[in-house]
């Protein structure tokens, strides 16, 4: 009568792909702000000086309220850094009631004492901290704010302490890749999951940005890759799915921004539909058709033999070519490191 | 006996689960999911009920198709009463 979930992620997997069948968005990504405390050269957003408007948390939570009428279950808090906003709270206490499983992204850097201890009154079903190095040094010229290493590592503990599930991920950089290991054996002296992210995206305003400088080589990004075994399951998987994307961007998830605009995810900005303006159902039927419109990839990808190792999307596409649909060579390169392992 | 209100019930295609909010969450952090009577059983725990007249309301619904209705009924309230998902009133 009751399924024990002895494997939870093979069981959220089923359900994202039930879900997109029904057309259900099961899954969203409030984007609360795009202000941040520190000043990451390789963020995708990176808007310390001329953030977008931001809704109130009443809007948030009236989206939310709609969302969840139309089959919302898993909810991702990010920003921006989401503890930025002096009224994070007002928002995020409502959605504790209102049955979401819900995943905070942070740097961690503004979790006190006071906030883990309000976090642990209504505790979120995780939270995701983002670790840019494993020594004040390399941590600070990633984040570029002096005093950052000391603070995320005090809101590290603070969660700790409070006892709220946590998890520690790291974007790795050419800045900050040789600390890999000892920011495995960090995470390992505080018992918490470290999982590592180095496909790295261009900012989405367009903007230029310090992504040729931080990224990875393809070289050492695969070579990583081949030593994580989780990443191994992941190439393994990468056919399946849509001709357009292989992931359930606008099928089963889709994000909302700070202003309140809906699309697919967070690095392609469309739609842009509003659903406070035109109403939950009508802007999420936005989305998918607009999924489902999407163009197939360009004939140079569908005639490639690395094309099952490649992780080009309509996102990456935009945000290197402008396109939907031409190569990434970055990821070309990817793809034919990947095959030949 | 009757269910902990912080678990909200909602569903995926045919699927029916039960996601804990507010304090639930420190005892469980993930979500159940419930088959066709365990859901049936979800709504009867609304109001105060004893397994024993749980188990007389699927048997109307139901009749004697069921082997093991009293056996499985008590199996599954067990567990719901462990993971706080039900308490006695």
């Amino acid at each position: 009568m009751s399924e024990t979930a002895i494997q939870y992620a093979p069981l959220v997997r089923a359900l994202f792909n039930d879900a997109a069948k029904q057309g259900q968005p099961v899954a969203g990504t409030f984007e609360l702000t795009e202000s941040c405390n520190l000043s990451c050269g390789m963020c995708y957003i990176r808007n310390n000086g001329n953030p977008h408007p931001e809704l109130k948390p009443a809007s948030w939570n009236q989206l939310a309220q709609e969302a969840g009428d139309h089959g919302l279950i898993f909810l991702i808090l990010t920003g921006g850094e989401i503890f930025s906003r002096n009224d994070f709270f007002e928002i995020y206490i409502p959605l504790t009631k209102m049955g979401f499983i819900i995943t905070l992204l942070t740097n961690g850097t503004l979790i006190s004492e006071t906030i883990a201890e309000r976090l642990a009154d209504n505790p979120p079903n995780h939270v995701e901290i983002t670790l840019y190095g494993a020594s004040k040094r390399t941590y600070e010229k990633v984040t570029g704010v002096p005093g950052s290493f000391e603070k995320c590592q005090r809101g590290i503990q603070a969660l700790l302490n409070h006892d709220i599930s946590s998890g520690l991920k790291t974007t790795l950089t050419r800045l900050n890749v040789h600390e890999l290991s000892a920011m495995k054996k960090m995470a390992n002296n505080w018992g918490l999951p470290l999982i590592t992210g180095w496909l790295l995206m261009k900012r989405r305003d367009g903007s230029s940005s310090d992504i040729d400088q931080s990224r990875l080589s393809s070289e050492t990004g695969v070579s990583l890759e081949l030593a994580d075994s989780r990443a191994k399951n992941v190439i393994g998987n990468i056919t399946e799915g849509i001709n357009s994307h292989k992931c359930l961007a606008g099928r089963s998830s889709f994000t909302i921004g700070p202003s309140g605009a809906m699309n697919l995810c967070s690095h392609l900005p469309f739609p842009g539909v509003h659903p406070l303006n035109i109403g939950f159902k009508a802007a999420w039927k936005s989305v998918r058709q607009y999924t489902a419109d999407l163009p197939p990839p360009s004939s140079t990808c569908l005639k490639c033999e690395y094309l099952d190792y490649c992780p080009r999307c309509p996102a990456w596409s935009f945000s290197e070519t402008g396109t939907l649909k031409a190569p990434v060579p970055y990821l070309c390169r990817i793809a034919r490191l990947r095959k030949m392992q | 006996m009757k269910r902990n209100e912080t678990f909200v019930k909602k569903s995926v295609g045919e699927k029916t689960l039960l996601i804990p909010t507010g304090s639930s969450v420190k005892h469980m952090h993930g979500l159940i999911t419930l088959n066709a009577t365990g859901s049936l059983i979800w709504e009867m725990l609304a109001s105060d009920i004893s397994k024993e007249e749980i188990v007389l309301r699927l048997k109307e619904i139901y009749g004697d198709k069921q082997k093991n209705l009293v056996q499985d009924v008590s199996t599954f309230i067990d567990q719901l009463l462990q993971m706080h998902l039900v308490h006695d009133v």
